[in-house]
């Protein structure tokens, strides 16, 4: 029995009964056969439905280009998939990490090169053209005695040097960073120390000289000093701190010579030259000539250039050094 | 008109792009499409079957189902944009309407007749329309110009399938007893 329910509403002329399921069943066969075409007709109303279900017009599929067209635009690439097969694509995937791995690491090496370049151009101009405010910069009028400077910076020290001592003695720039003293060690001695106005300033090309007579078979240490830095350098800031410990002098041996003629410790440990040690050209003790030479300096001659200092062949004649400038009067002739 | 297997490649070959395909598909269907969509809303049939195919290329490349389950999606399709239209001609009873208005409506729709005659079999859905209720109408045309199961059209029109069945069988009943004399018209 059929559900009420599904049962449509009842026109009168399609009668009160309920078809049956046999009926059912058969009107439904003959609407797929009439779909489908495989029926003759034998009513009228068989025959309007096949006429509904005929052939296809040309008036009737207009349009097919907007469809095509919307289809093409859903999918634009989709007709490309079969192509691309899923190992296919593995391996493209893969040749574009690579691609663009090796794009990158290219790019650093070059990047890396470049950098390296940039800074040694940049390191060698420096060197080449040191920079103007580096010859007056107060650093460059100190030195370490007993250490090997770089060539320019040797240079620089040397041209400082000659302006500082061409001119008037300035003023400690090394003490004034700050107001107090900066520590200093033993082997270090400014060169704004009151000089003395003597030495190479007055004797002028001389200066390129080796002073002090250094040995010529002494090849470290006369290099070491015999070398543009060095002949360049006052004697006064030549004292090396190796010789006053070998010769027992203090650090106080260091300091500046006094103008006072009486330097009693020195004086009395000048050898048998006949040349007092600390005595100039013209005999007044304000210049040390030459430094005394010790009996280790003598005995050894390839000292270490950092550490040795300029000596003197004991054996040699002593030779004077310049003259300090000085009126050398009477009353500072002691010796 | 039977539609059966030999679309099924077709259709498979519409989803992947291909464009022969797609106009296999709408040289297939496109002519029942039009034909239910003129018993339905005769003005608007065109229309809204532009809307059905624009629907269908958006959706073609992800259907997953058969020949025939692509033909009862289609229809569905149509049911649905048929019903938004008539809500849009509710809503469109309050808009102001210029007097020309009238005058060009009346004259594209003695176009649209004029054009539906020319085609035999469109005239015979017209006269179903004419003769039967409409849910009788639209399960008939369902039945044999879409080729639907009733069980399909069951599902389509949201009503059981034996609903589809009895409906389909007193159709028929009144489409023999009131047509008999109005076939011979029909070229």
């Amino acid at each position: 029995m059929t559900d009420p329910k599904d049962t449509p509403s009842m026109d009168p002329s399609d009668g009160a009964a309920v078809p049956s399921v046999v009926d059912l069943d058969a009107t439904d066969r003959l609407l797929d056969a009439i779909a489908r075409g495989g029926v003759r007709a034998t009513d009228p109303g068989i025959e309007l439905l096949s006429l509904a279900a005929g052939p296809v017009d040309d008036a009737e599929v207009v349009g097919a280009a907007d469809f095509v067209a919307a289809v093409a635009g859903a999918s634009p690439h989709r007709h490309l998939v079969p192509a691309l097969g899923p190992q296919r694509t593995t391996t493209n995937v893969f040749r574009v990490v690579v691609a663009k791995s090796a794009l990158l690491a290219s790019l650093l090496a070059v990047g890396v090169a470049g950098a390296g370049a940039v800074t040694g151009v940049i390191a060698y101009t420096a060197h080449q053209n040191p920079a103007p405010d580096r010859l007056l910069r107060p650093e460059v009028t100190t030195t370490k005695i007993g250490q090997q400077a770089p060539e320019g910076d040797e240079r620089d020290a040397g041209e400082a040097r000659s302006a500082a001592t061409s001119t008037a003695p300035t003023t400690a720039p090394t003490t004034a960073h700050d107001g107090a003293a900066l520590p200093r060690s033993a082997t270090e001695r400014p060169t704004t120390e009151p000089l003395p106005a003597t030495g190479p300033t007055n004797t002028g090309p001389t200066n390129t000289e080796p002073v002090g007579g250094a040995d010529p078979q002494d090849d470290t240490t006369d290099r070491d000093l015999a070398g543009p830095g060095a002949a360049a350098m006052p004697t006064s800031s030549r004292v090396p701190a190796i010789d006053d410990e070998a010769a027992g002098t203090t650090p106080a041996a260091h300091t500046p010579p006094s103008p006072r003629p009486r330097p009693a410790a020195p004086v009395a440990r000048a050898r048998d030259t006949g040349i007092p040690w600390g005595v100039c050209a013209a005999g007044c003790s304000a210049q040390r000539a030459t430094d005394p030479p010790t009996p280790a300096a003598a005995s050894t001659s390839s000292r270490s250039s950092a550490t040795s200092a300029p000596r003197t062949d004991a054996s040699a004649p002593q030779p004077r050094g310049p003259r300090c400038g000085r009126d050398c009067s009477a009353a500072e002739r002691p010796l | 008109m039977g539609l059966h297997d030999p679309l099924d490649s077709t259709l498979d070959a519409a989803r992947r792009g291909d464009e022969r395909a797609a106009e296999q598909l709408y040289r297939a269907y496109q002519p029942m499409l039009l034909r239910y969509l003129r018993s339905q809303e005769r003005r608007a049939a065109e229309d809204i079957a532009a809307e059905v195919w624009l629907a269908a290329a958006g959706a073609l490349p992800d259907f997953d189902g058969d020949e025939r389950g692509f033909r009862s999606w289609l229809f569905t399709v149509a049911k649905r944009r048929v019903i938004e239209h008539r809500r849009r001609g509710l809503r469109r009873r309050t808009d102001p309407v210029a007097p020309d208005t009238f005058t060009e409506t009346t004259l594209d729709e003695d176009s649209a007749v004029r054009a539906t005659d020319l085609v035999a079999a469109q005239r015979a859905v017209d006269l179903m329309a004419e003769h039967l209720s409409p849910d009788q109408a639209e399960v008939l045309i369902l039945r044999v110009v879409a080729d639907l199961s009733a069980a399909q059209v069951g599902e389509l029109m949201q009503r059981p399938e034996a609903w589809v069945r009895i409906t389909q069988h007193r159709a028929l009943k009144r489409l023999t007893a009131r047509t008999g004399a109005d076939l011979g018209a029909v070229p």
